[in-house]
């Protein structure tokens, strides 16, 4: 008897994180649609930061600059897109009619940057949206923010 | 009881990994509901299309550390923890730059660094000032390209280049980019061609225009443009030529004459050495007023020459009525992005703006190891033949004569690639 409990106890245990693992994999669209849209008055103003510790999903791709090689040294950098799918995937999915939900981001100010940061071997070269980037923008104050591609 | 607590915290521990994991497993939660109503109503599910989603979990037995190597947020191990504390002193400082902003340096050398309990999300802990150059003992003041200077980077891939790839003609060629393909063109794609040498030779011998529009190209501070009519012995001259007084398109003053095309340069202020997109409008433009105005011609400061011409009529009469397609809806008509597809206006089939679109195919371009001079030209001729059917062709000067462009996708690996082709 008591060997069944402790087995219906540790099936119970194992369903519960199994479903609670589940759960963090929100439909994307709808996730903005419903917990991040709602809430643009409230990051405008403020830091990237806020809207990035609220999201329950990663970007893992950033709009930088193009073409970069005819800008100057520095670029002001005003605005990017926080995507959810890869370039390959975007342009897939394009070709299927499918749309890929962005995060578009105005910064309430200019970010000077030095466009070797974008160029090969600089900071900014991947479009991956990695700890540094996250690092590098998270103080910036947005200006303006609205969901795209959806 | 006490087994029955160890089995309890095995279990929590097993399937704390697993929700770790879960990014790495197929699983049916991460086809998310929209993509595959969206595929559905595509018509035909595309399994290989169906996203998973990219999502952290929220919970971690130890805490989170960071991987310094890789920047990655992992869930701690008893042993990242330690050891992360024992050698994470030190660091790589990052690059002092002239730019002053949050510049964050890199925070150790190797290892892992514990950043929090069971808040993973953004909390690296309370912020803090950190001066440019970074946080780490002593940053570099060396000249660096690479702002984090322990990182190697990765010399080039010599990308695998078609056999059929010219070698020696085409006018930006560097080492460890990829170059159009030459491929045999139909009949109208080489008349175009022999249409544009034509014309454009002809010039040649009846004016100075084309000299004047090439000194401005190389020194002017704005555009300059002229129209091409027919004189009277029936040669192509330039008339009207026209230097701009401000950094927007030049515009030559309208005649009455019948116009056979026009010209104009992009000096390095603009730095565009191809034609902007506001100047495929301009054609079409023309081409609505004058059916005999076919072609524009573009002289750049790099010495690249190029011609967009009217290639398939019905198409570009229906694009130009089409009130979806209406210029100021296209193009930005007023700010930093003056001339380029538009930064503010929502592509309805993408529900992106077209300058978003646009970066996607530039940025694949590069992706695909494209010059960088020729990014801008390659996705302005995808966003004219392929994200719109304007009926307009593009021709790059290759030696003396035009050859036409064009850019397809290949689709069969999988991955969509880009090739753009140039005729022989």
């Amino acid at each position: 008897m008591k060997s069944i409990i402790k087995l219906l106890v540790c099936i119970t245990v194992l369903i519960t994180n199994i479903k609670k693992a589940e759960s963090q994999v929100p439909d994307t669209a709808q996730y903005l649609l419903d917990s991040i849209q709602p809430k643009f008055s409230y990051y405008i103003g403020k830091p990237l930061k806020i809207l990035l510790d609220d999201l329950k999903i990663q970007p893992i791709e950033y709009h930088g600059v193009f073409p970069v090689w005819n800008k100057s040294d520095t670029i002001k950098f005003t605005q990017t897109l926080l995507e959810f799918h890869t370039l390959d995937e975007r342009i897939i999915r394009k070709n299927n009619d499918i749309k890929s939900p962005a995060i578009y981001i105005k910064f309430a100010q200019p970010i000077p940057i030095s466009k070797t940061w974008f160029m090969e071997g600089g900071r900014f070269e991947k479009r991956d949206w990695d700890l540094q980037k996250e690092r590098f923008f998270r103080n910036y104050i947005i200006g303006e923010i609205a969901i795209r591609g959806i | 009881m006490r087994k029955t607590i160890i089995l309890l915290l095995l279990l929590y521990a097993a399937t704390t990994v697993m929700a770790q994991n879960n990014n790495d497993s197929i699983s049916f939660t991460n086809i998310t509901t929209t993509d595959f109503m969206e595929a559905i109503g595509g018509g035909t599910i595309q399994w290989k299309n169906l996203q998973r989603e990219q999502a952290r979990p929220r919970w971690c037995i130890l805490g989170w550390c960071e991987n310094r190597k890789t920047g990655e947020i992992e869930c701690c191990g008893i042993l990242d923890i330690l050891f992360g504390w024992i050698g994470g002193s030190g660091g790589s400082g990052g690059n002092p730059t002239e730019i002053t902003h949050n510049t964050e340096g890199s925070s150790g050398g190797g290892g892992f660094v514990w950043i929090n309990l069971f808040n993973f999300p953004g909390a690296y802990g309370p912020p803090s000032f950190v001066p440019p150059g970074g946080s780490g003992g002593g940053g570099s003041t060396t000249t660096n390209p690479n702002p984090f200077g322990n990182t190697t980077v990765p010399a080039p891939v010599k990308p695998v280049v078609d056999d059929e790839t010219t070698k020696e003609e085409l006018p930006i060629e560097k080492k460890d980019t990829l170059q159009p393909v030459k491929v045999p063109c139909n009949d109208s794609a080489i008349a175009r061609g022999k249409y544009a040498d034509s014309l454009w030779k002809e010039l040649d011998s009846t004016g100075t225009a084309k000299k004047r529009l090439q000194d401005s190209a190389k020194s002017g501070k704005f555009e300059s443009a002229f129209l091409i009519k027919k004189n009277a012995n029936n040669k192509l001259e330039a008339t009207n030529f026209t230097t701009s007084n401000s950094s927007t398109n030049v515009t030559p003053p309208p005649t009455t004459d019948t116009l056979y095309g026009g010209a104009h340069c992009h000096n390095n202020r603009e730095g565009v050495n191809s034609q902007s997109p506001s100047d495929f409008f301009r054609l079409l433009t023309m081409f609505k007023q004058q059916k005999t105005y076919k072609a524009d011609f573009l002289t750049s400061y790099d010495d690249s020459e190029w011609a967009i011409m009217i290639g398939d009529s019905l198409s570009a009469m229906s694009f130009i009525n089409n009130s979806n397609y209406a210029y100021a809806t296209l193009i930005d008509t007023a700010g930093e992005n003056i001339n380029n597809w538009s930064s503010t206006n929502i592509n309805p089939k993408t529900n992106r703006t077209y300058s978003e679109d646009f970066f996607d195919f530039g940025n694949k371009m590069f992706d695909q190891k494209y010059p960088a001079e020729l990014q801008t030209a390659y996705a302005n001729i995808y966003m004219i033949n392929k994200q719109f059917n304007t009926g307009i062709k593009v021709l790059m000067k290759v030696g003396d004569n035009f050859k036409e462009l064009n850019v397809f996708e290949d689709n069969s690996s999988g991955e969509s690639v880009l090739k753009i082709k140039i005729c022989e």
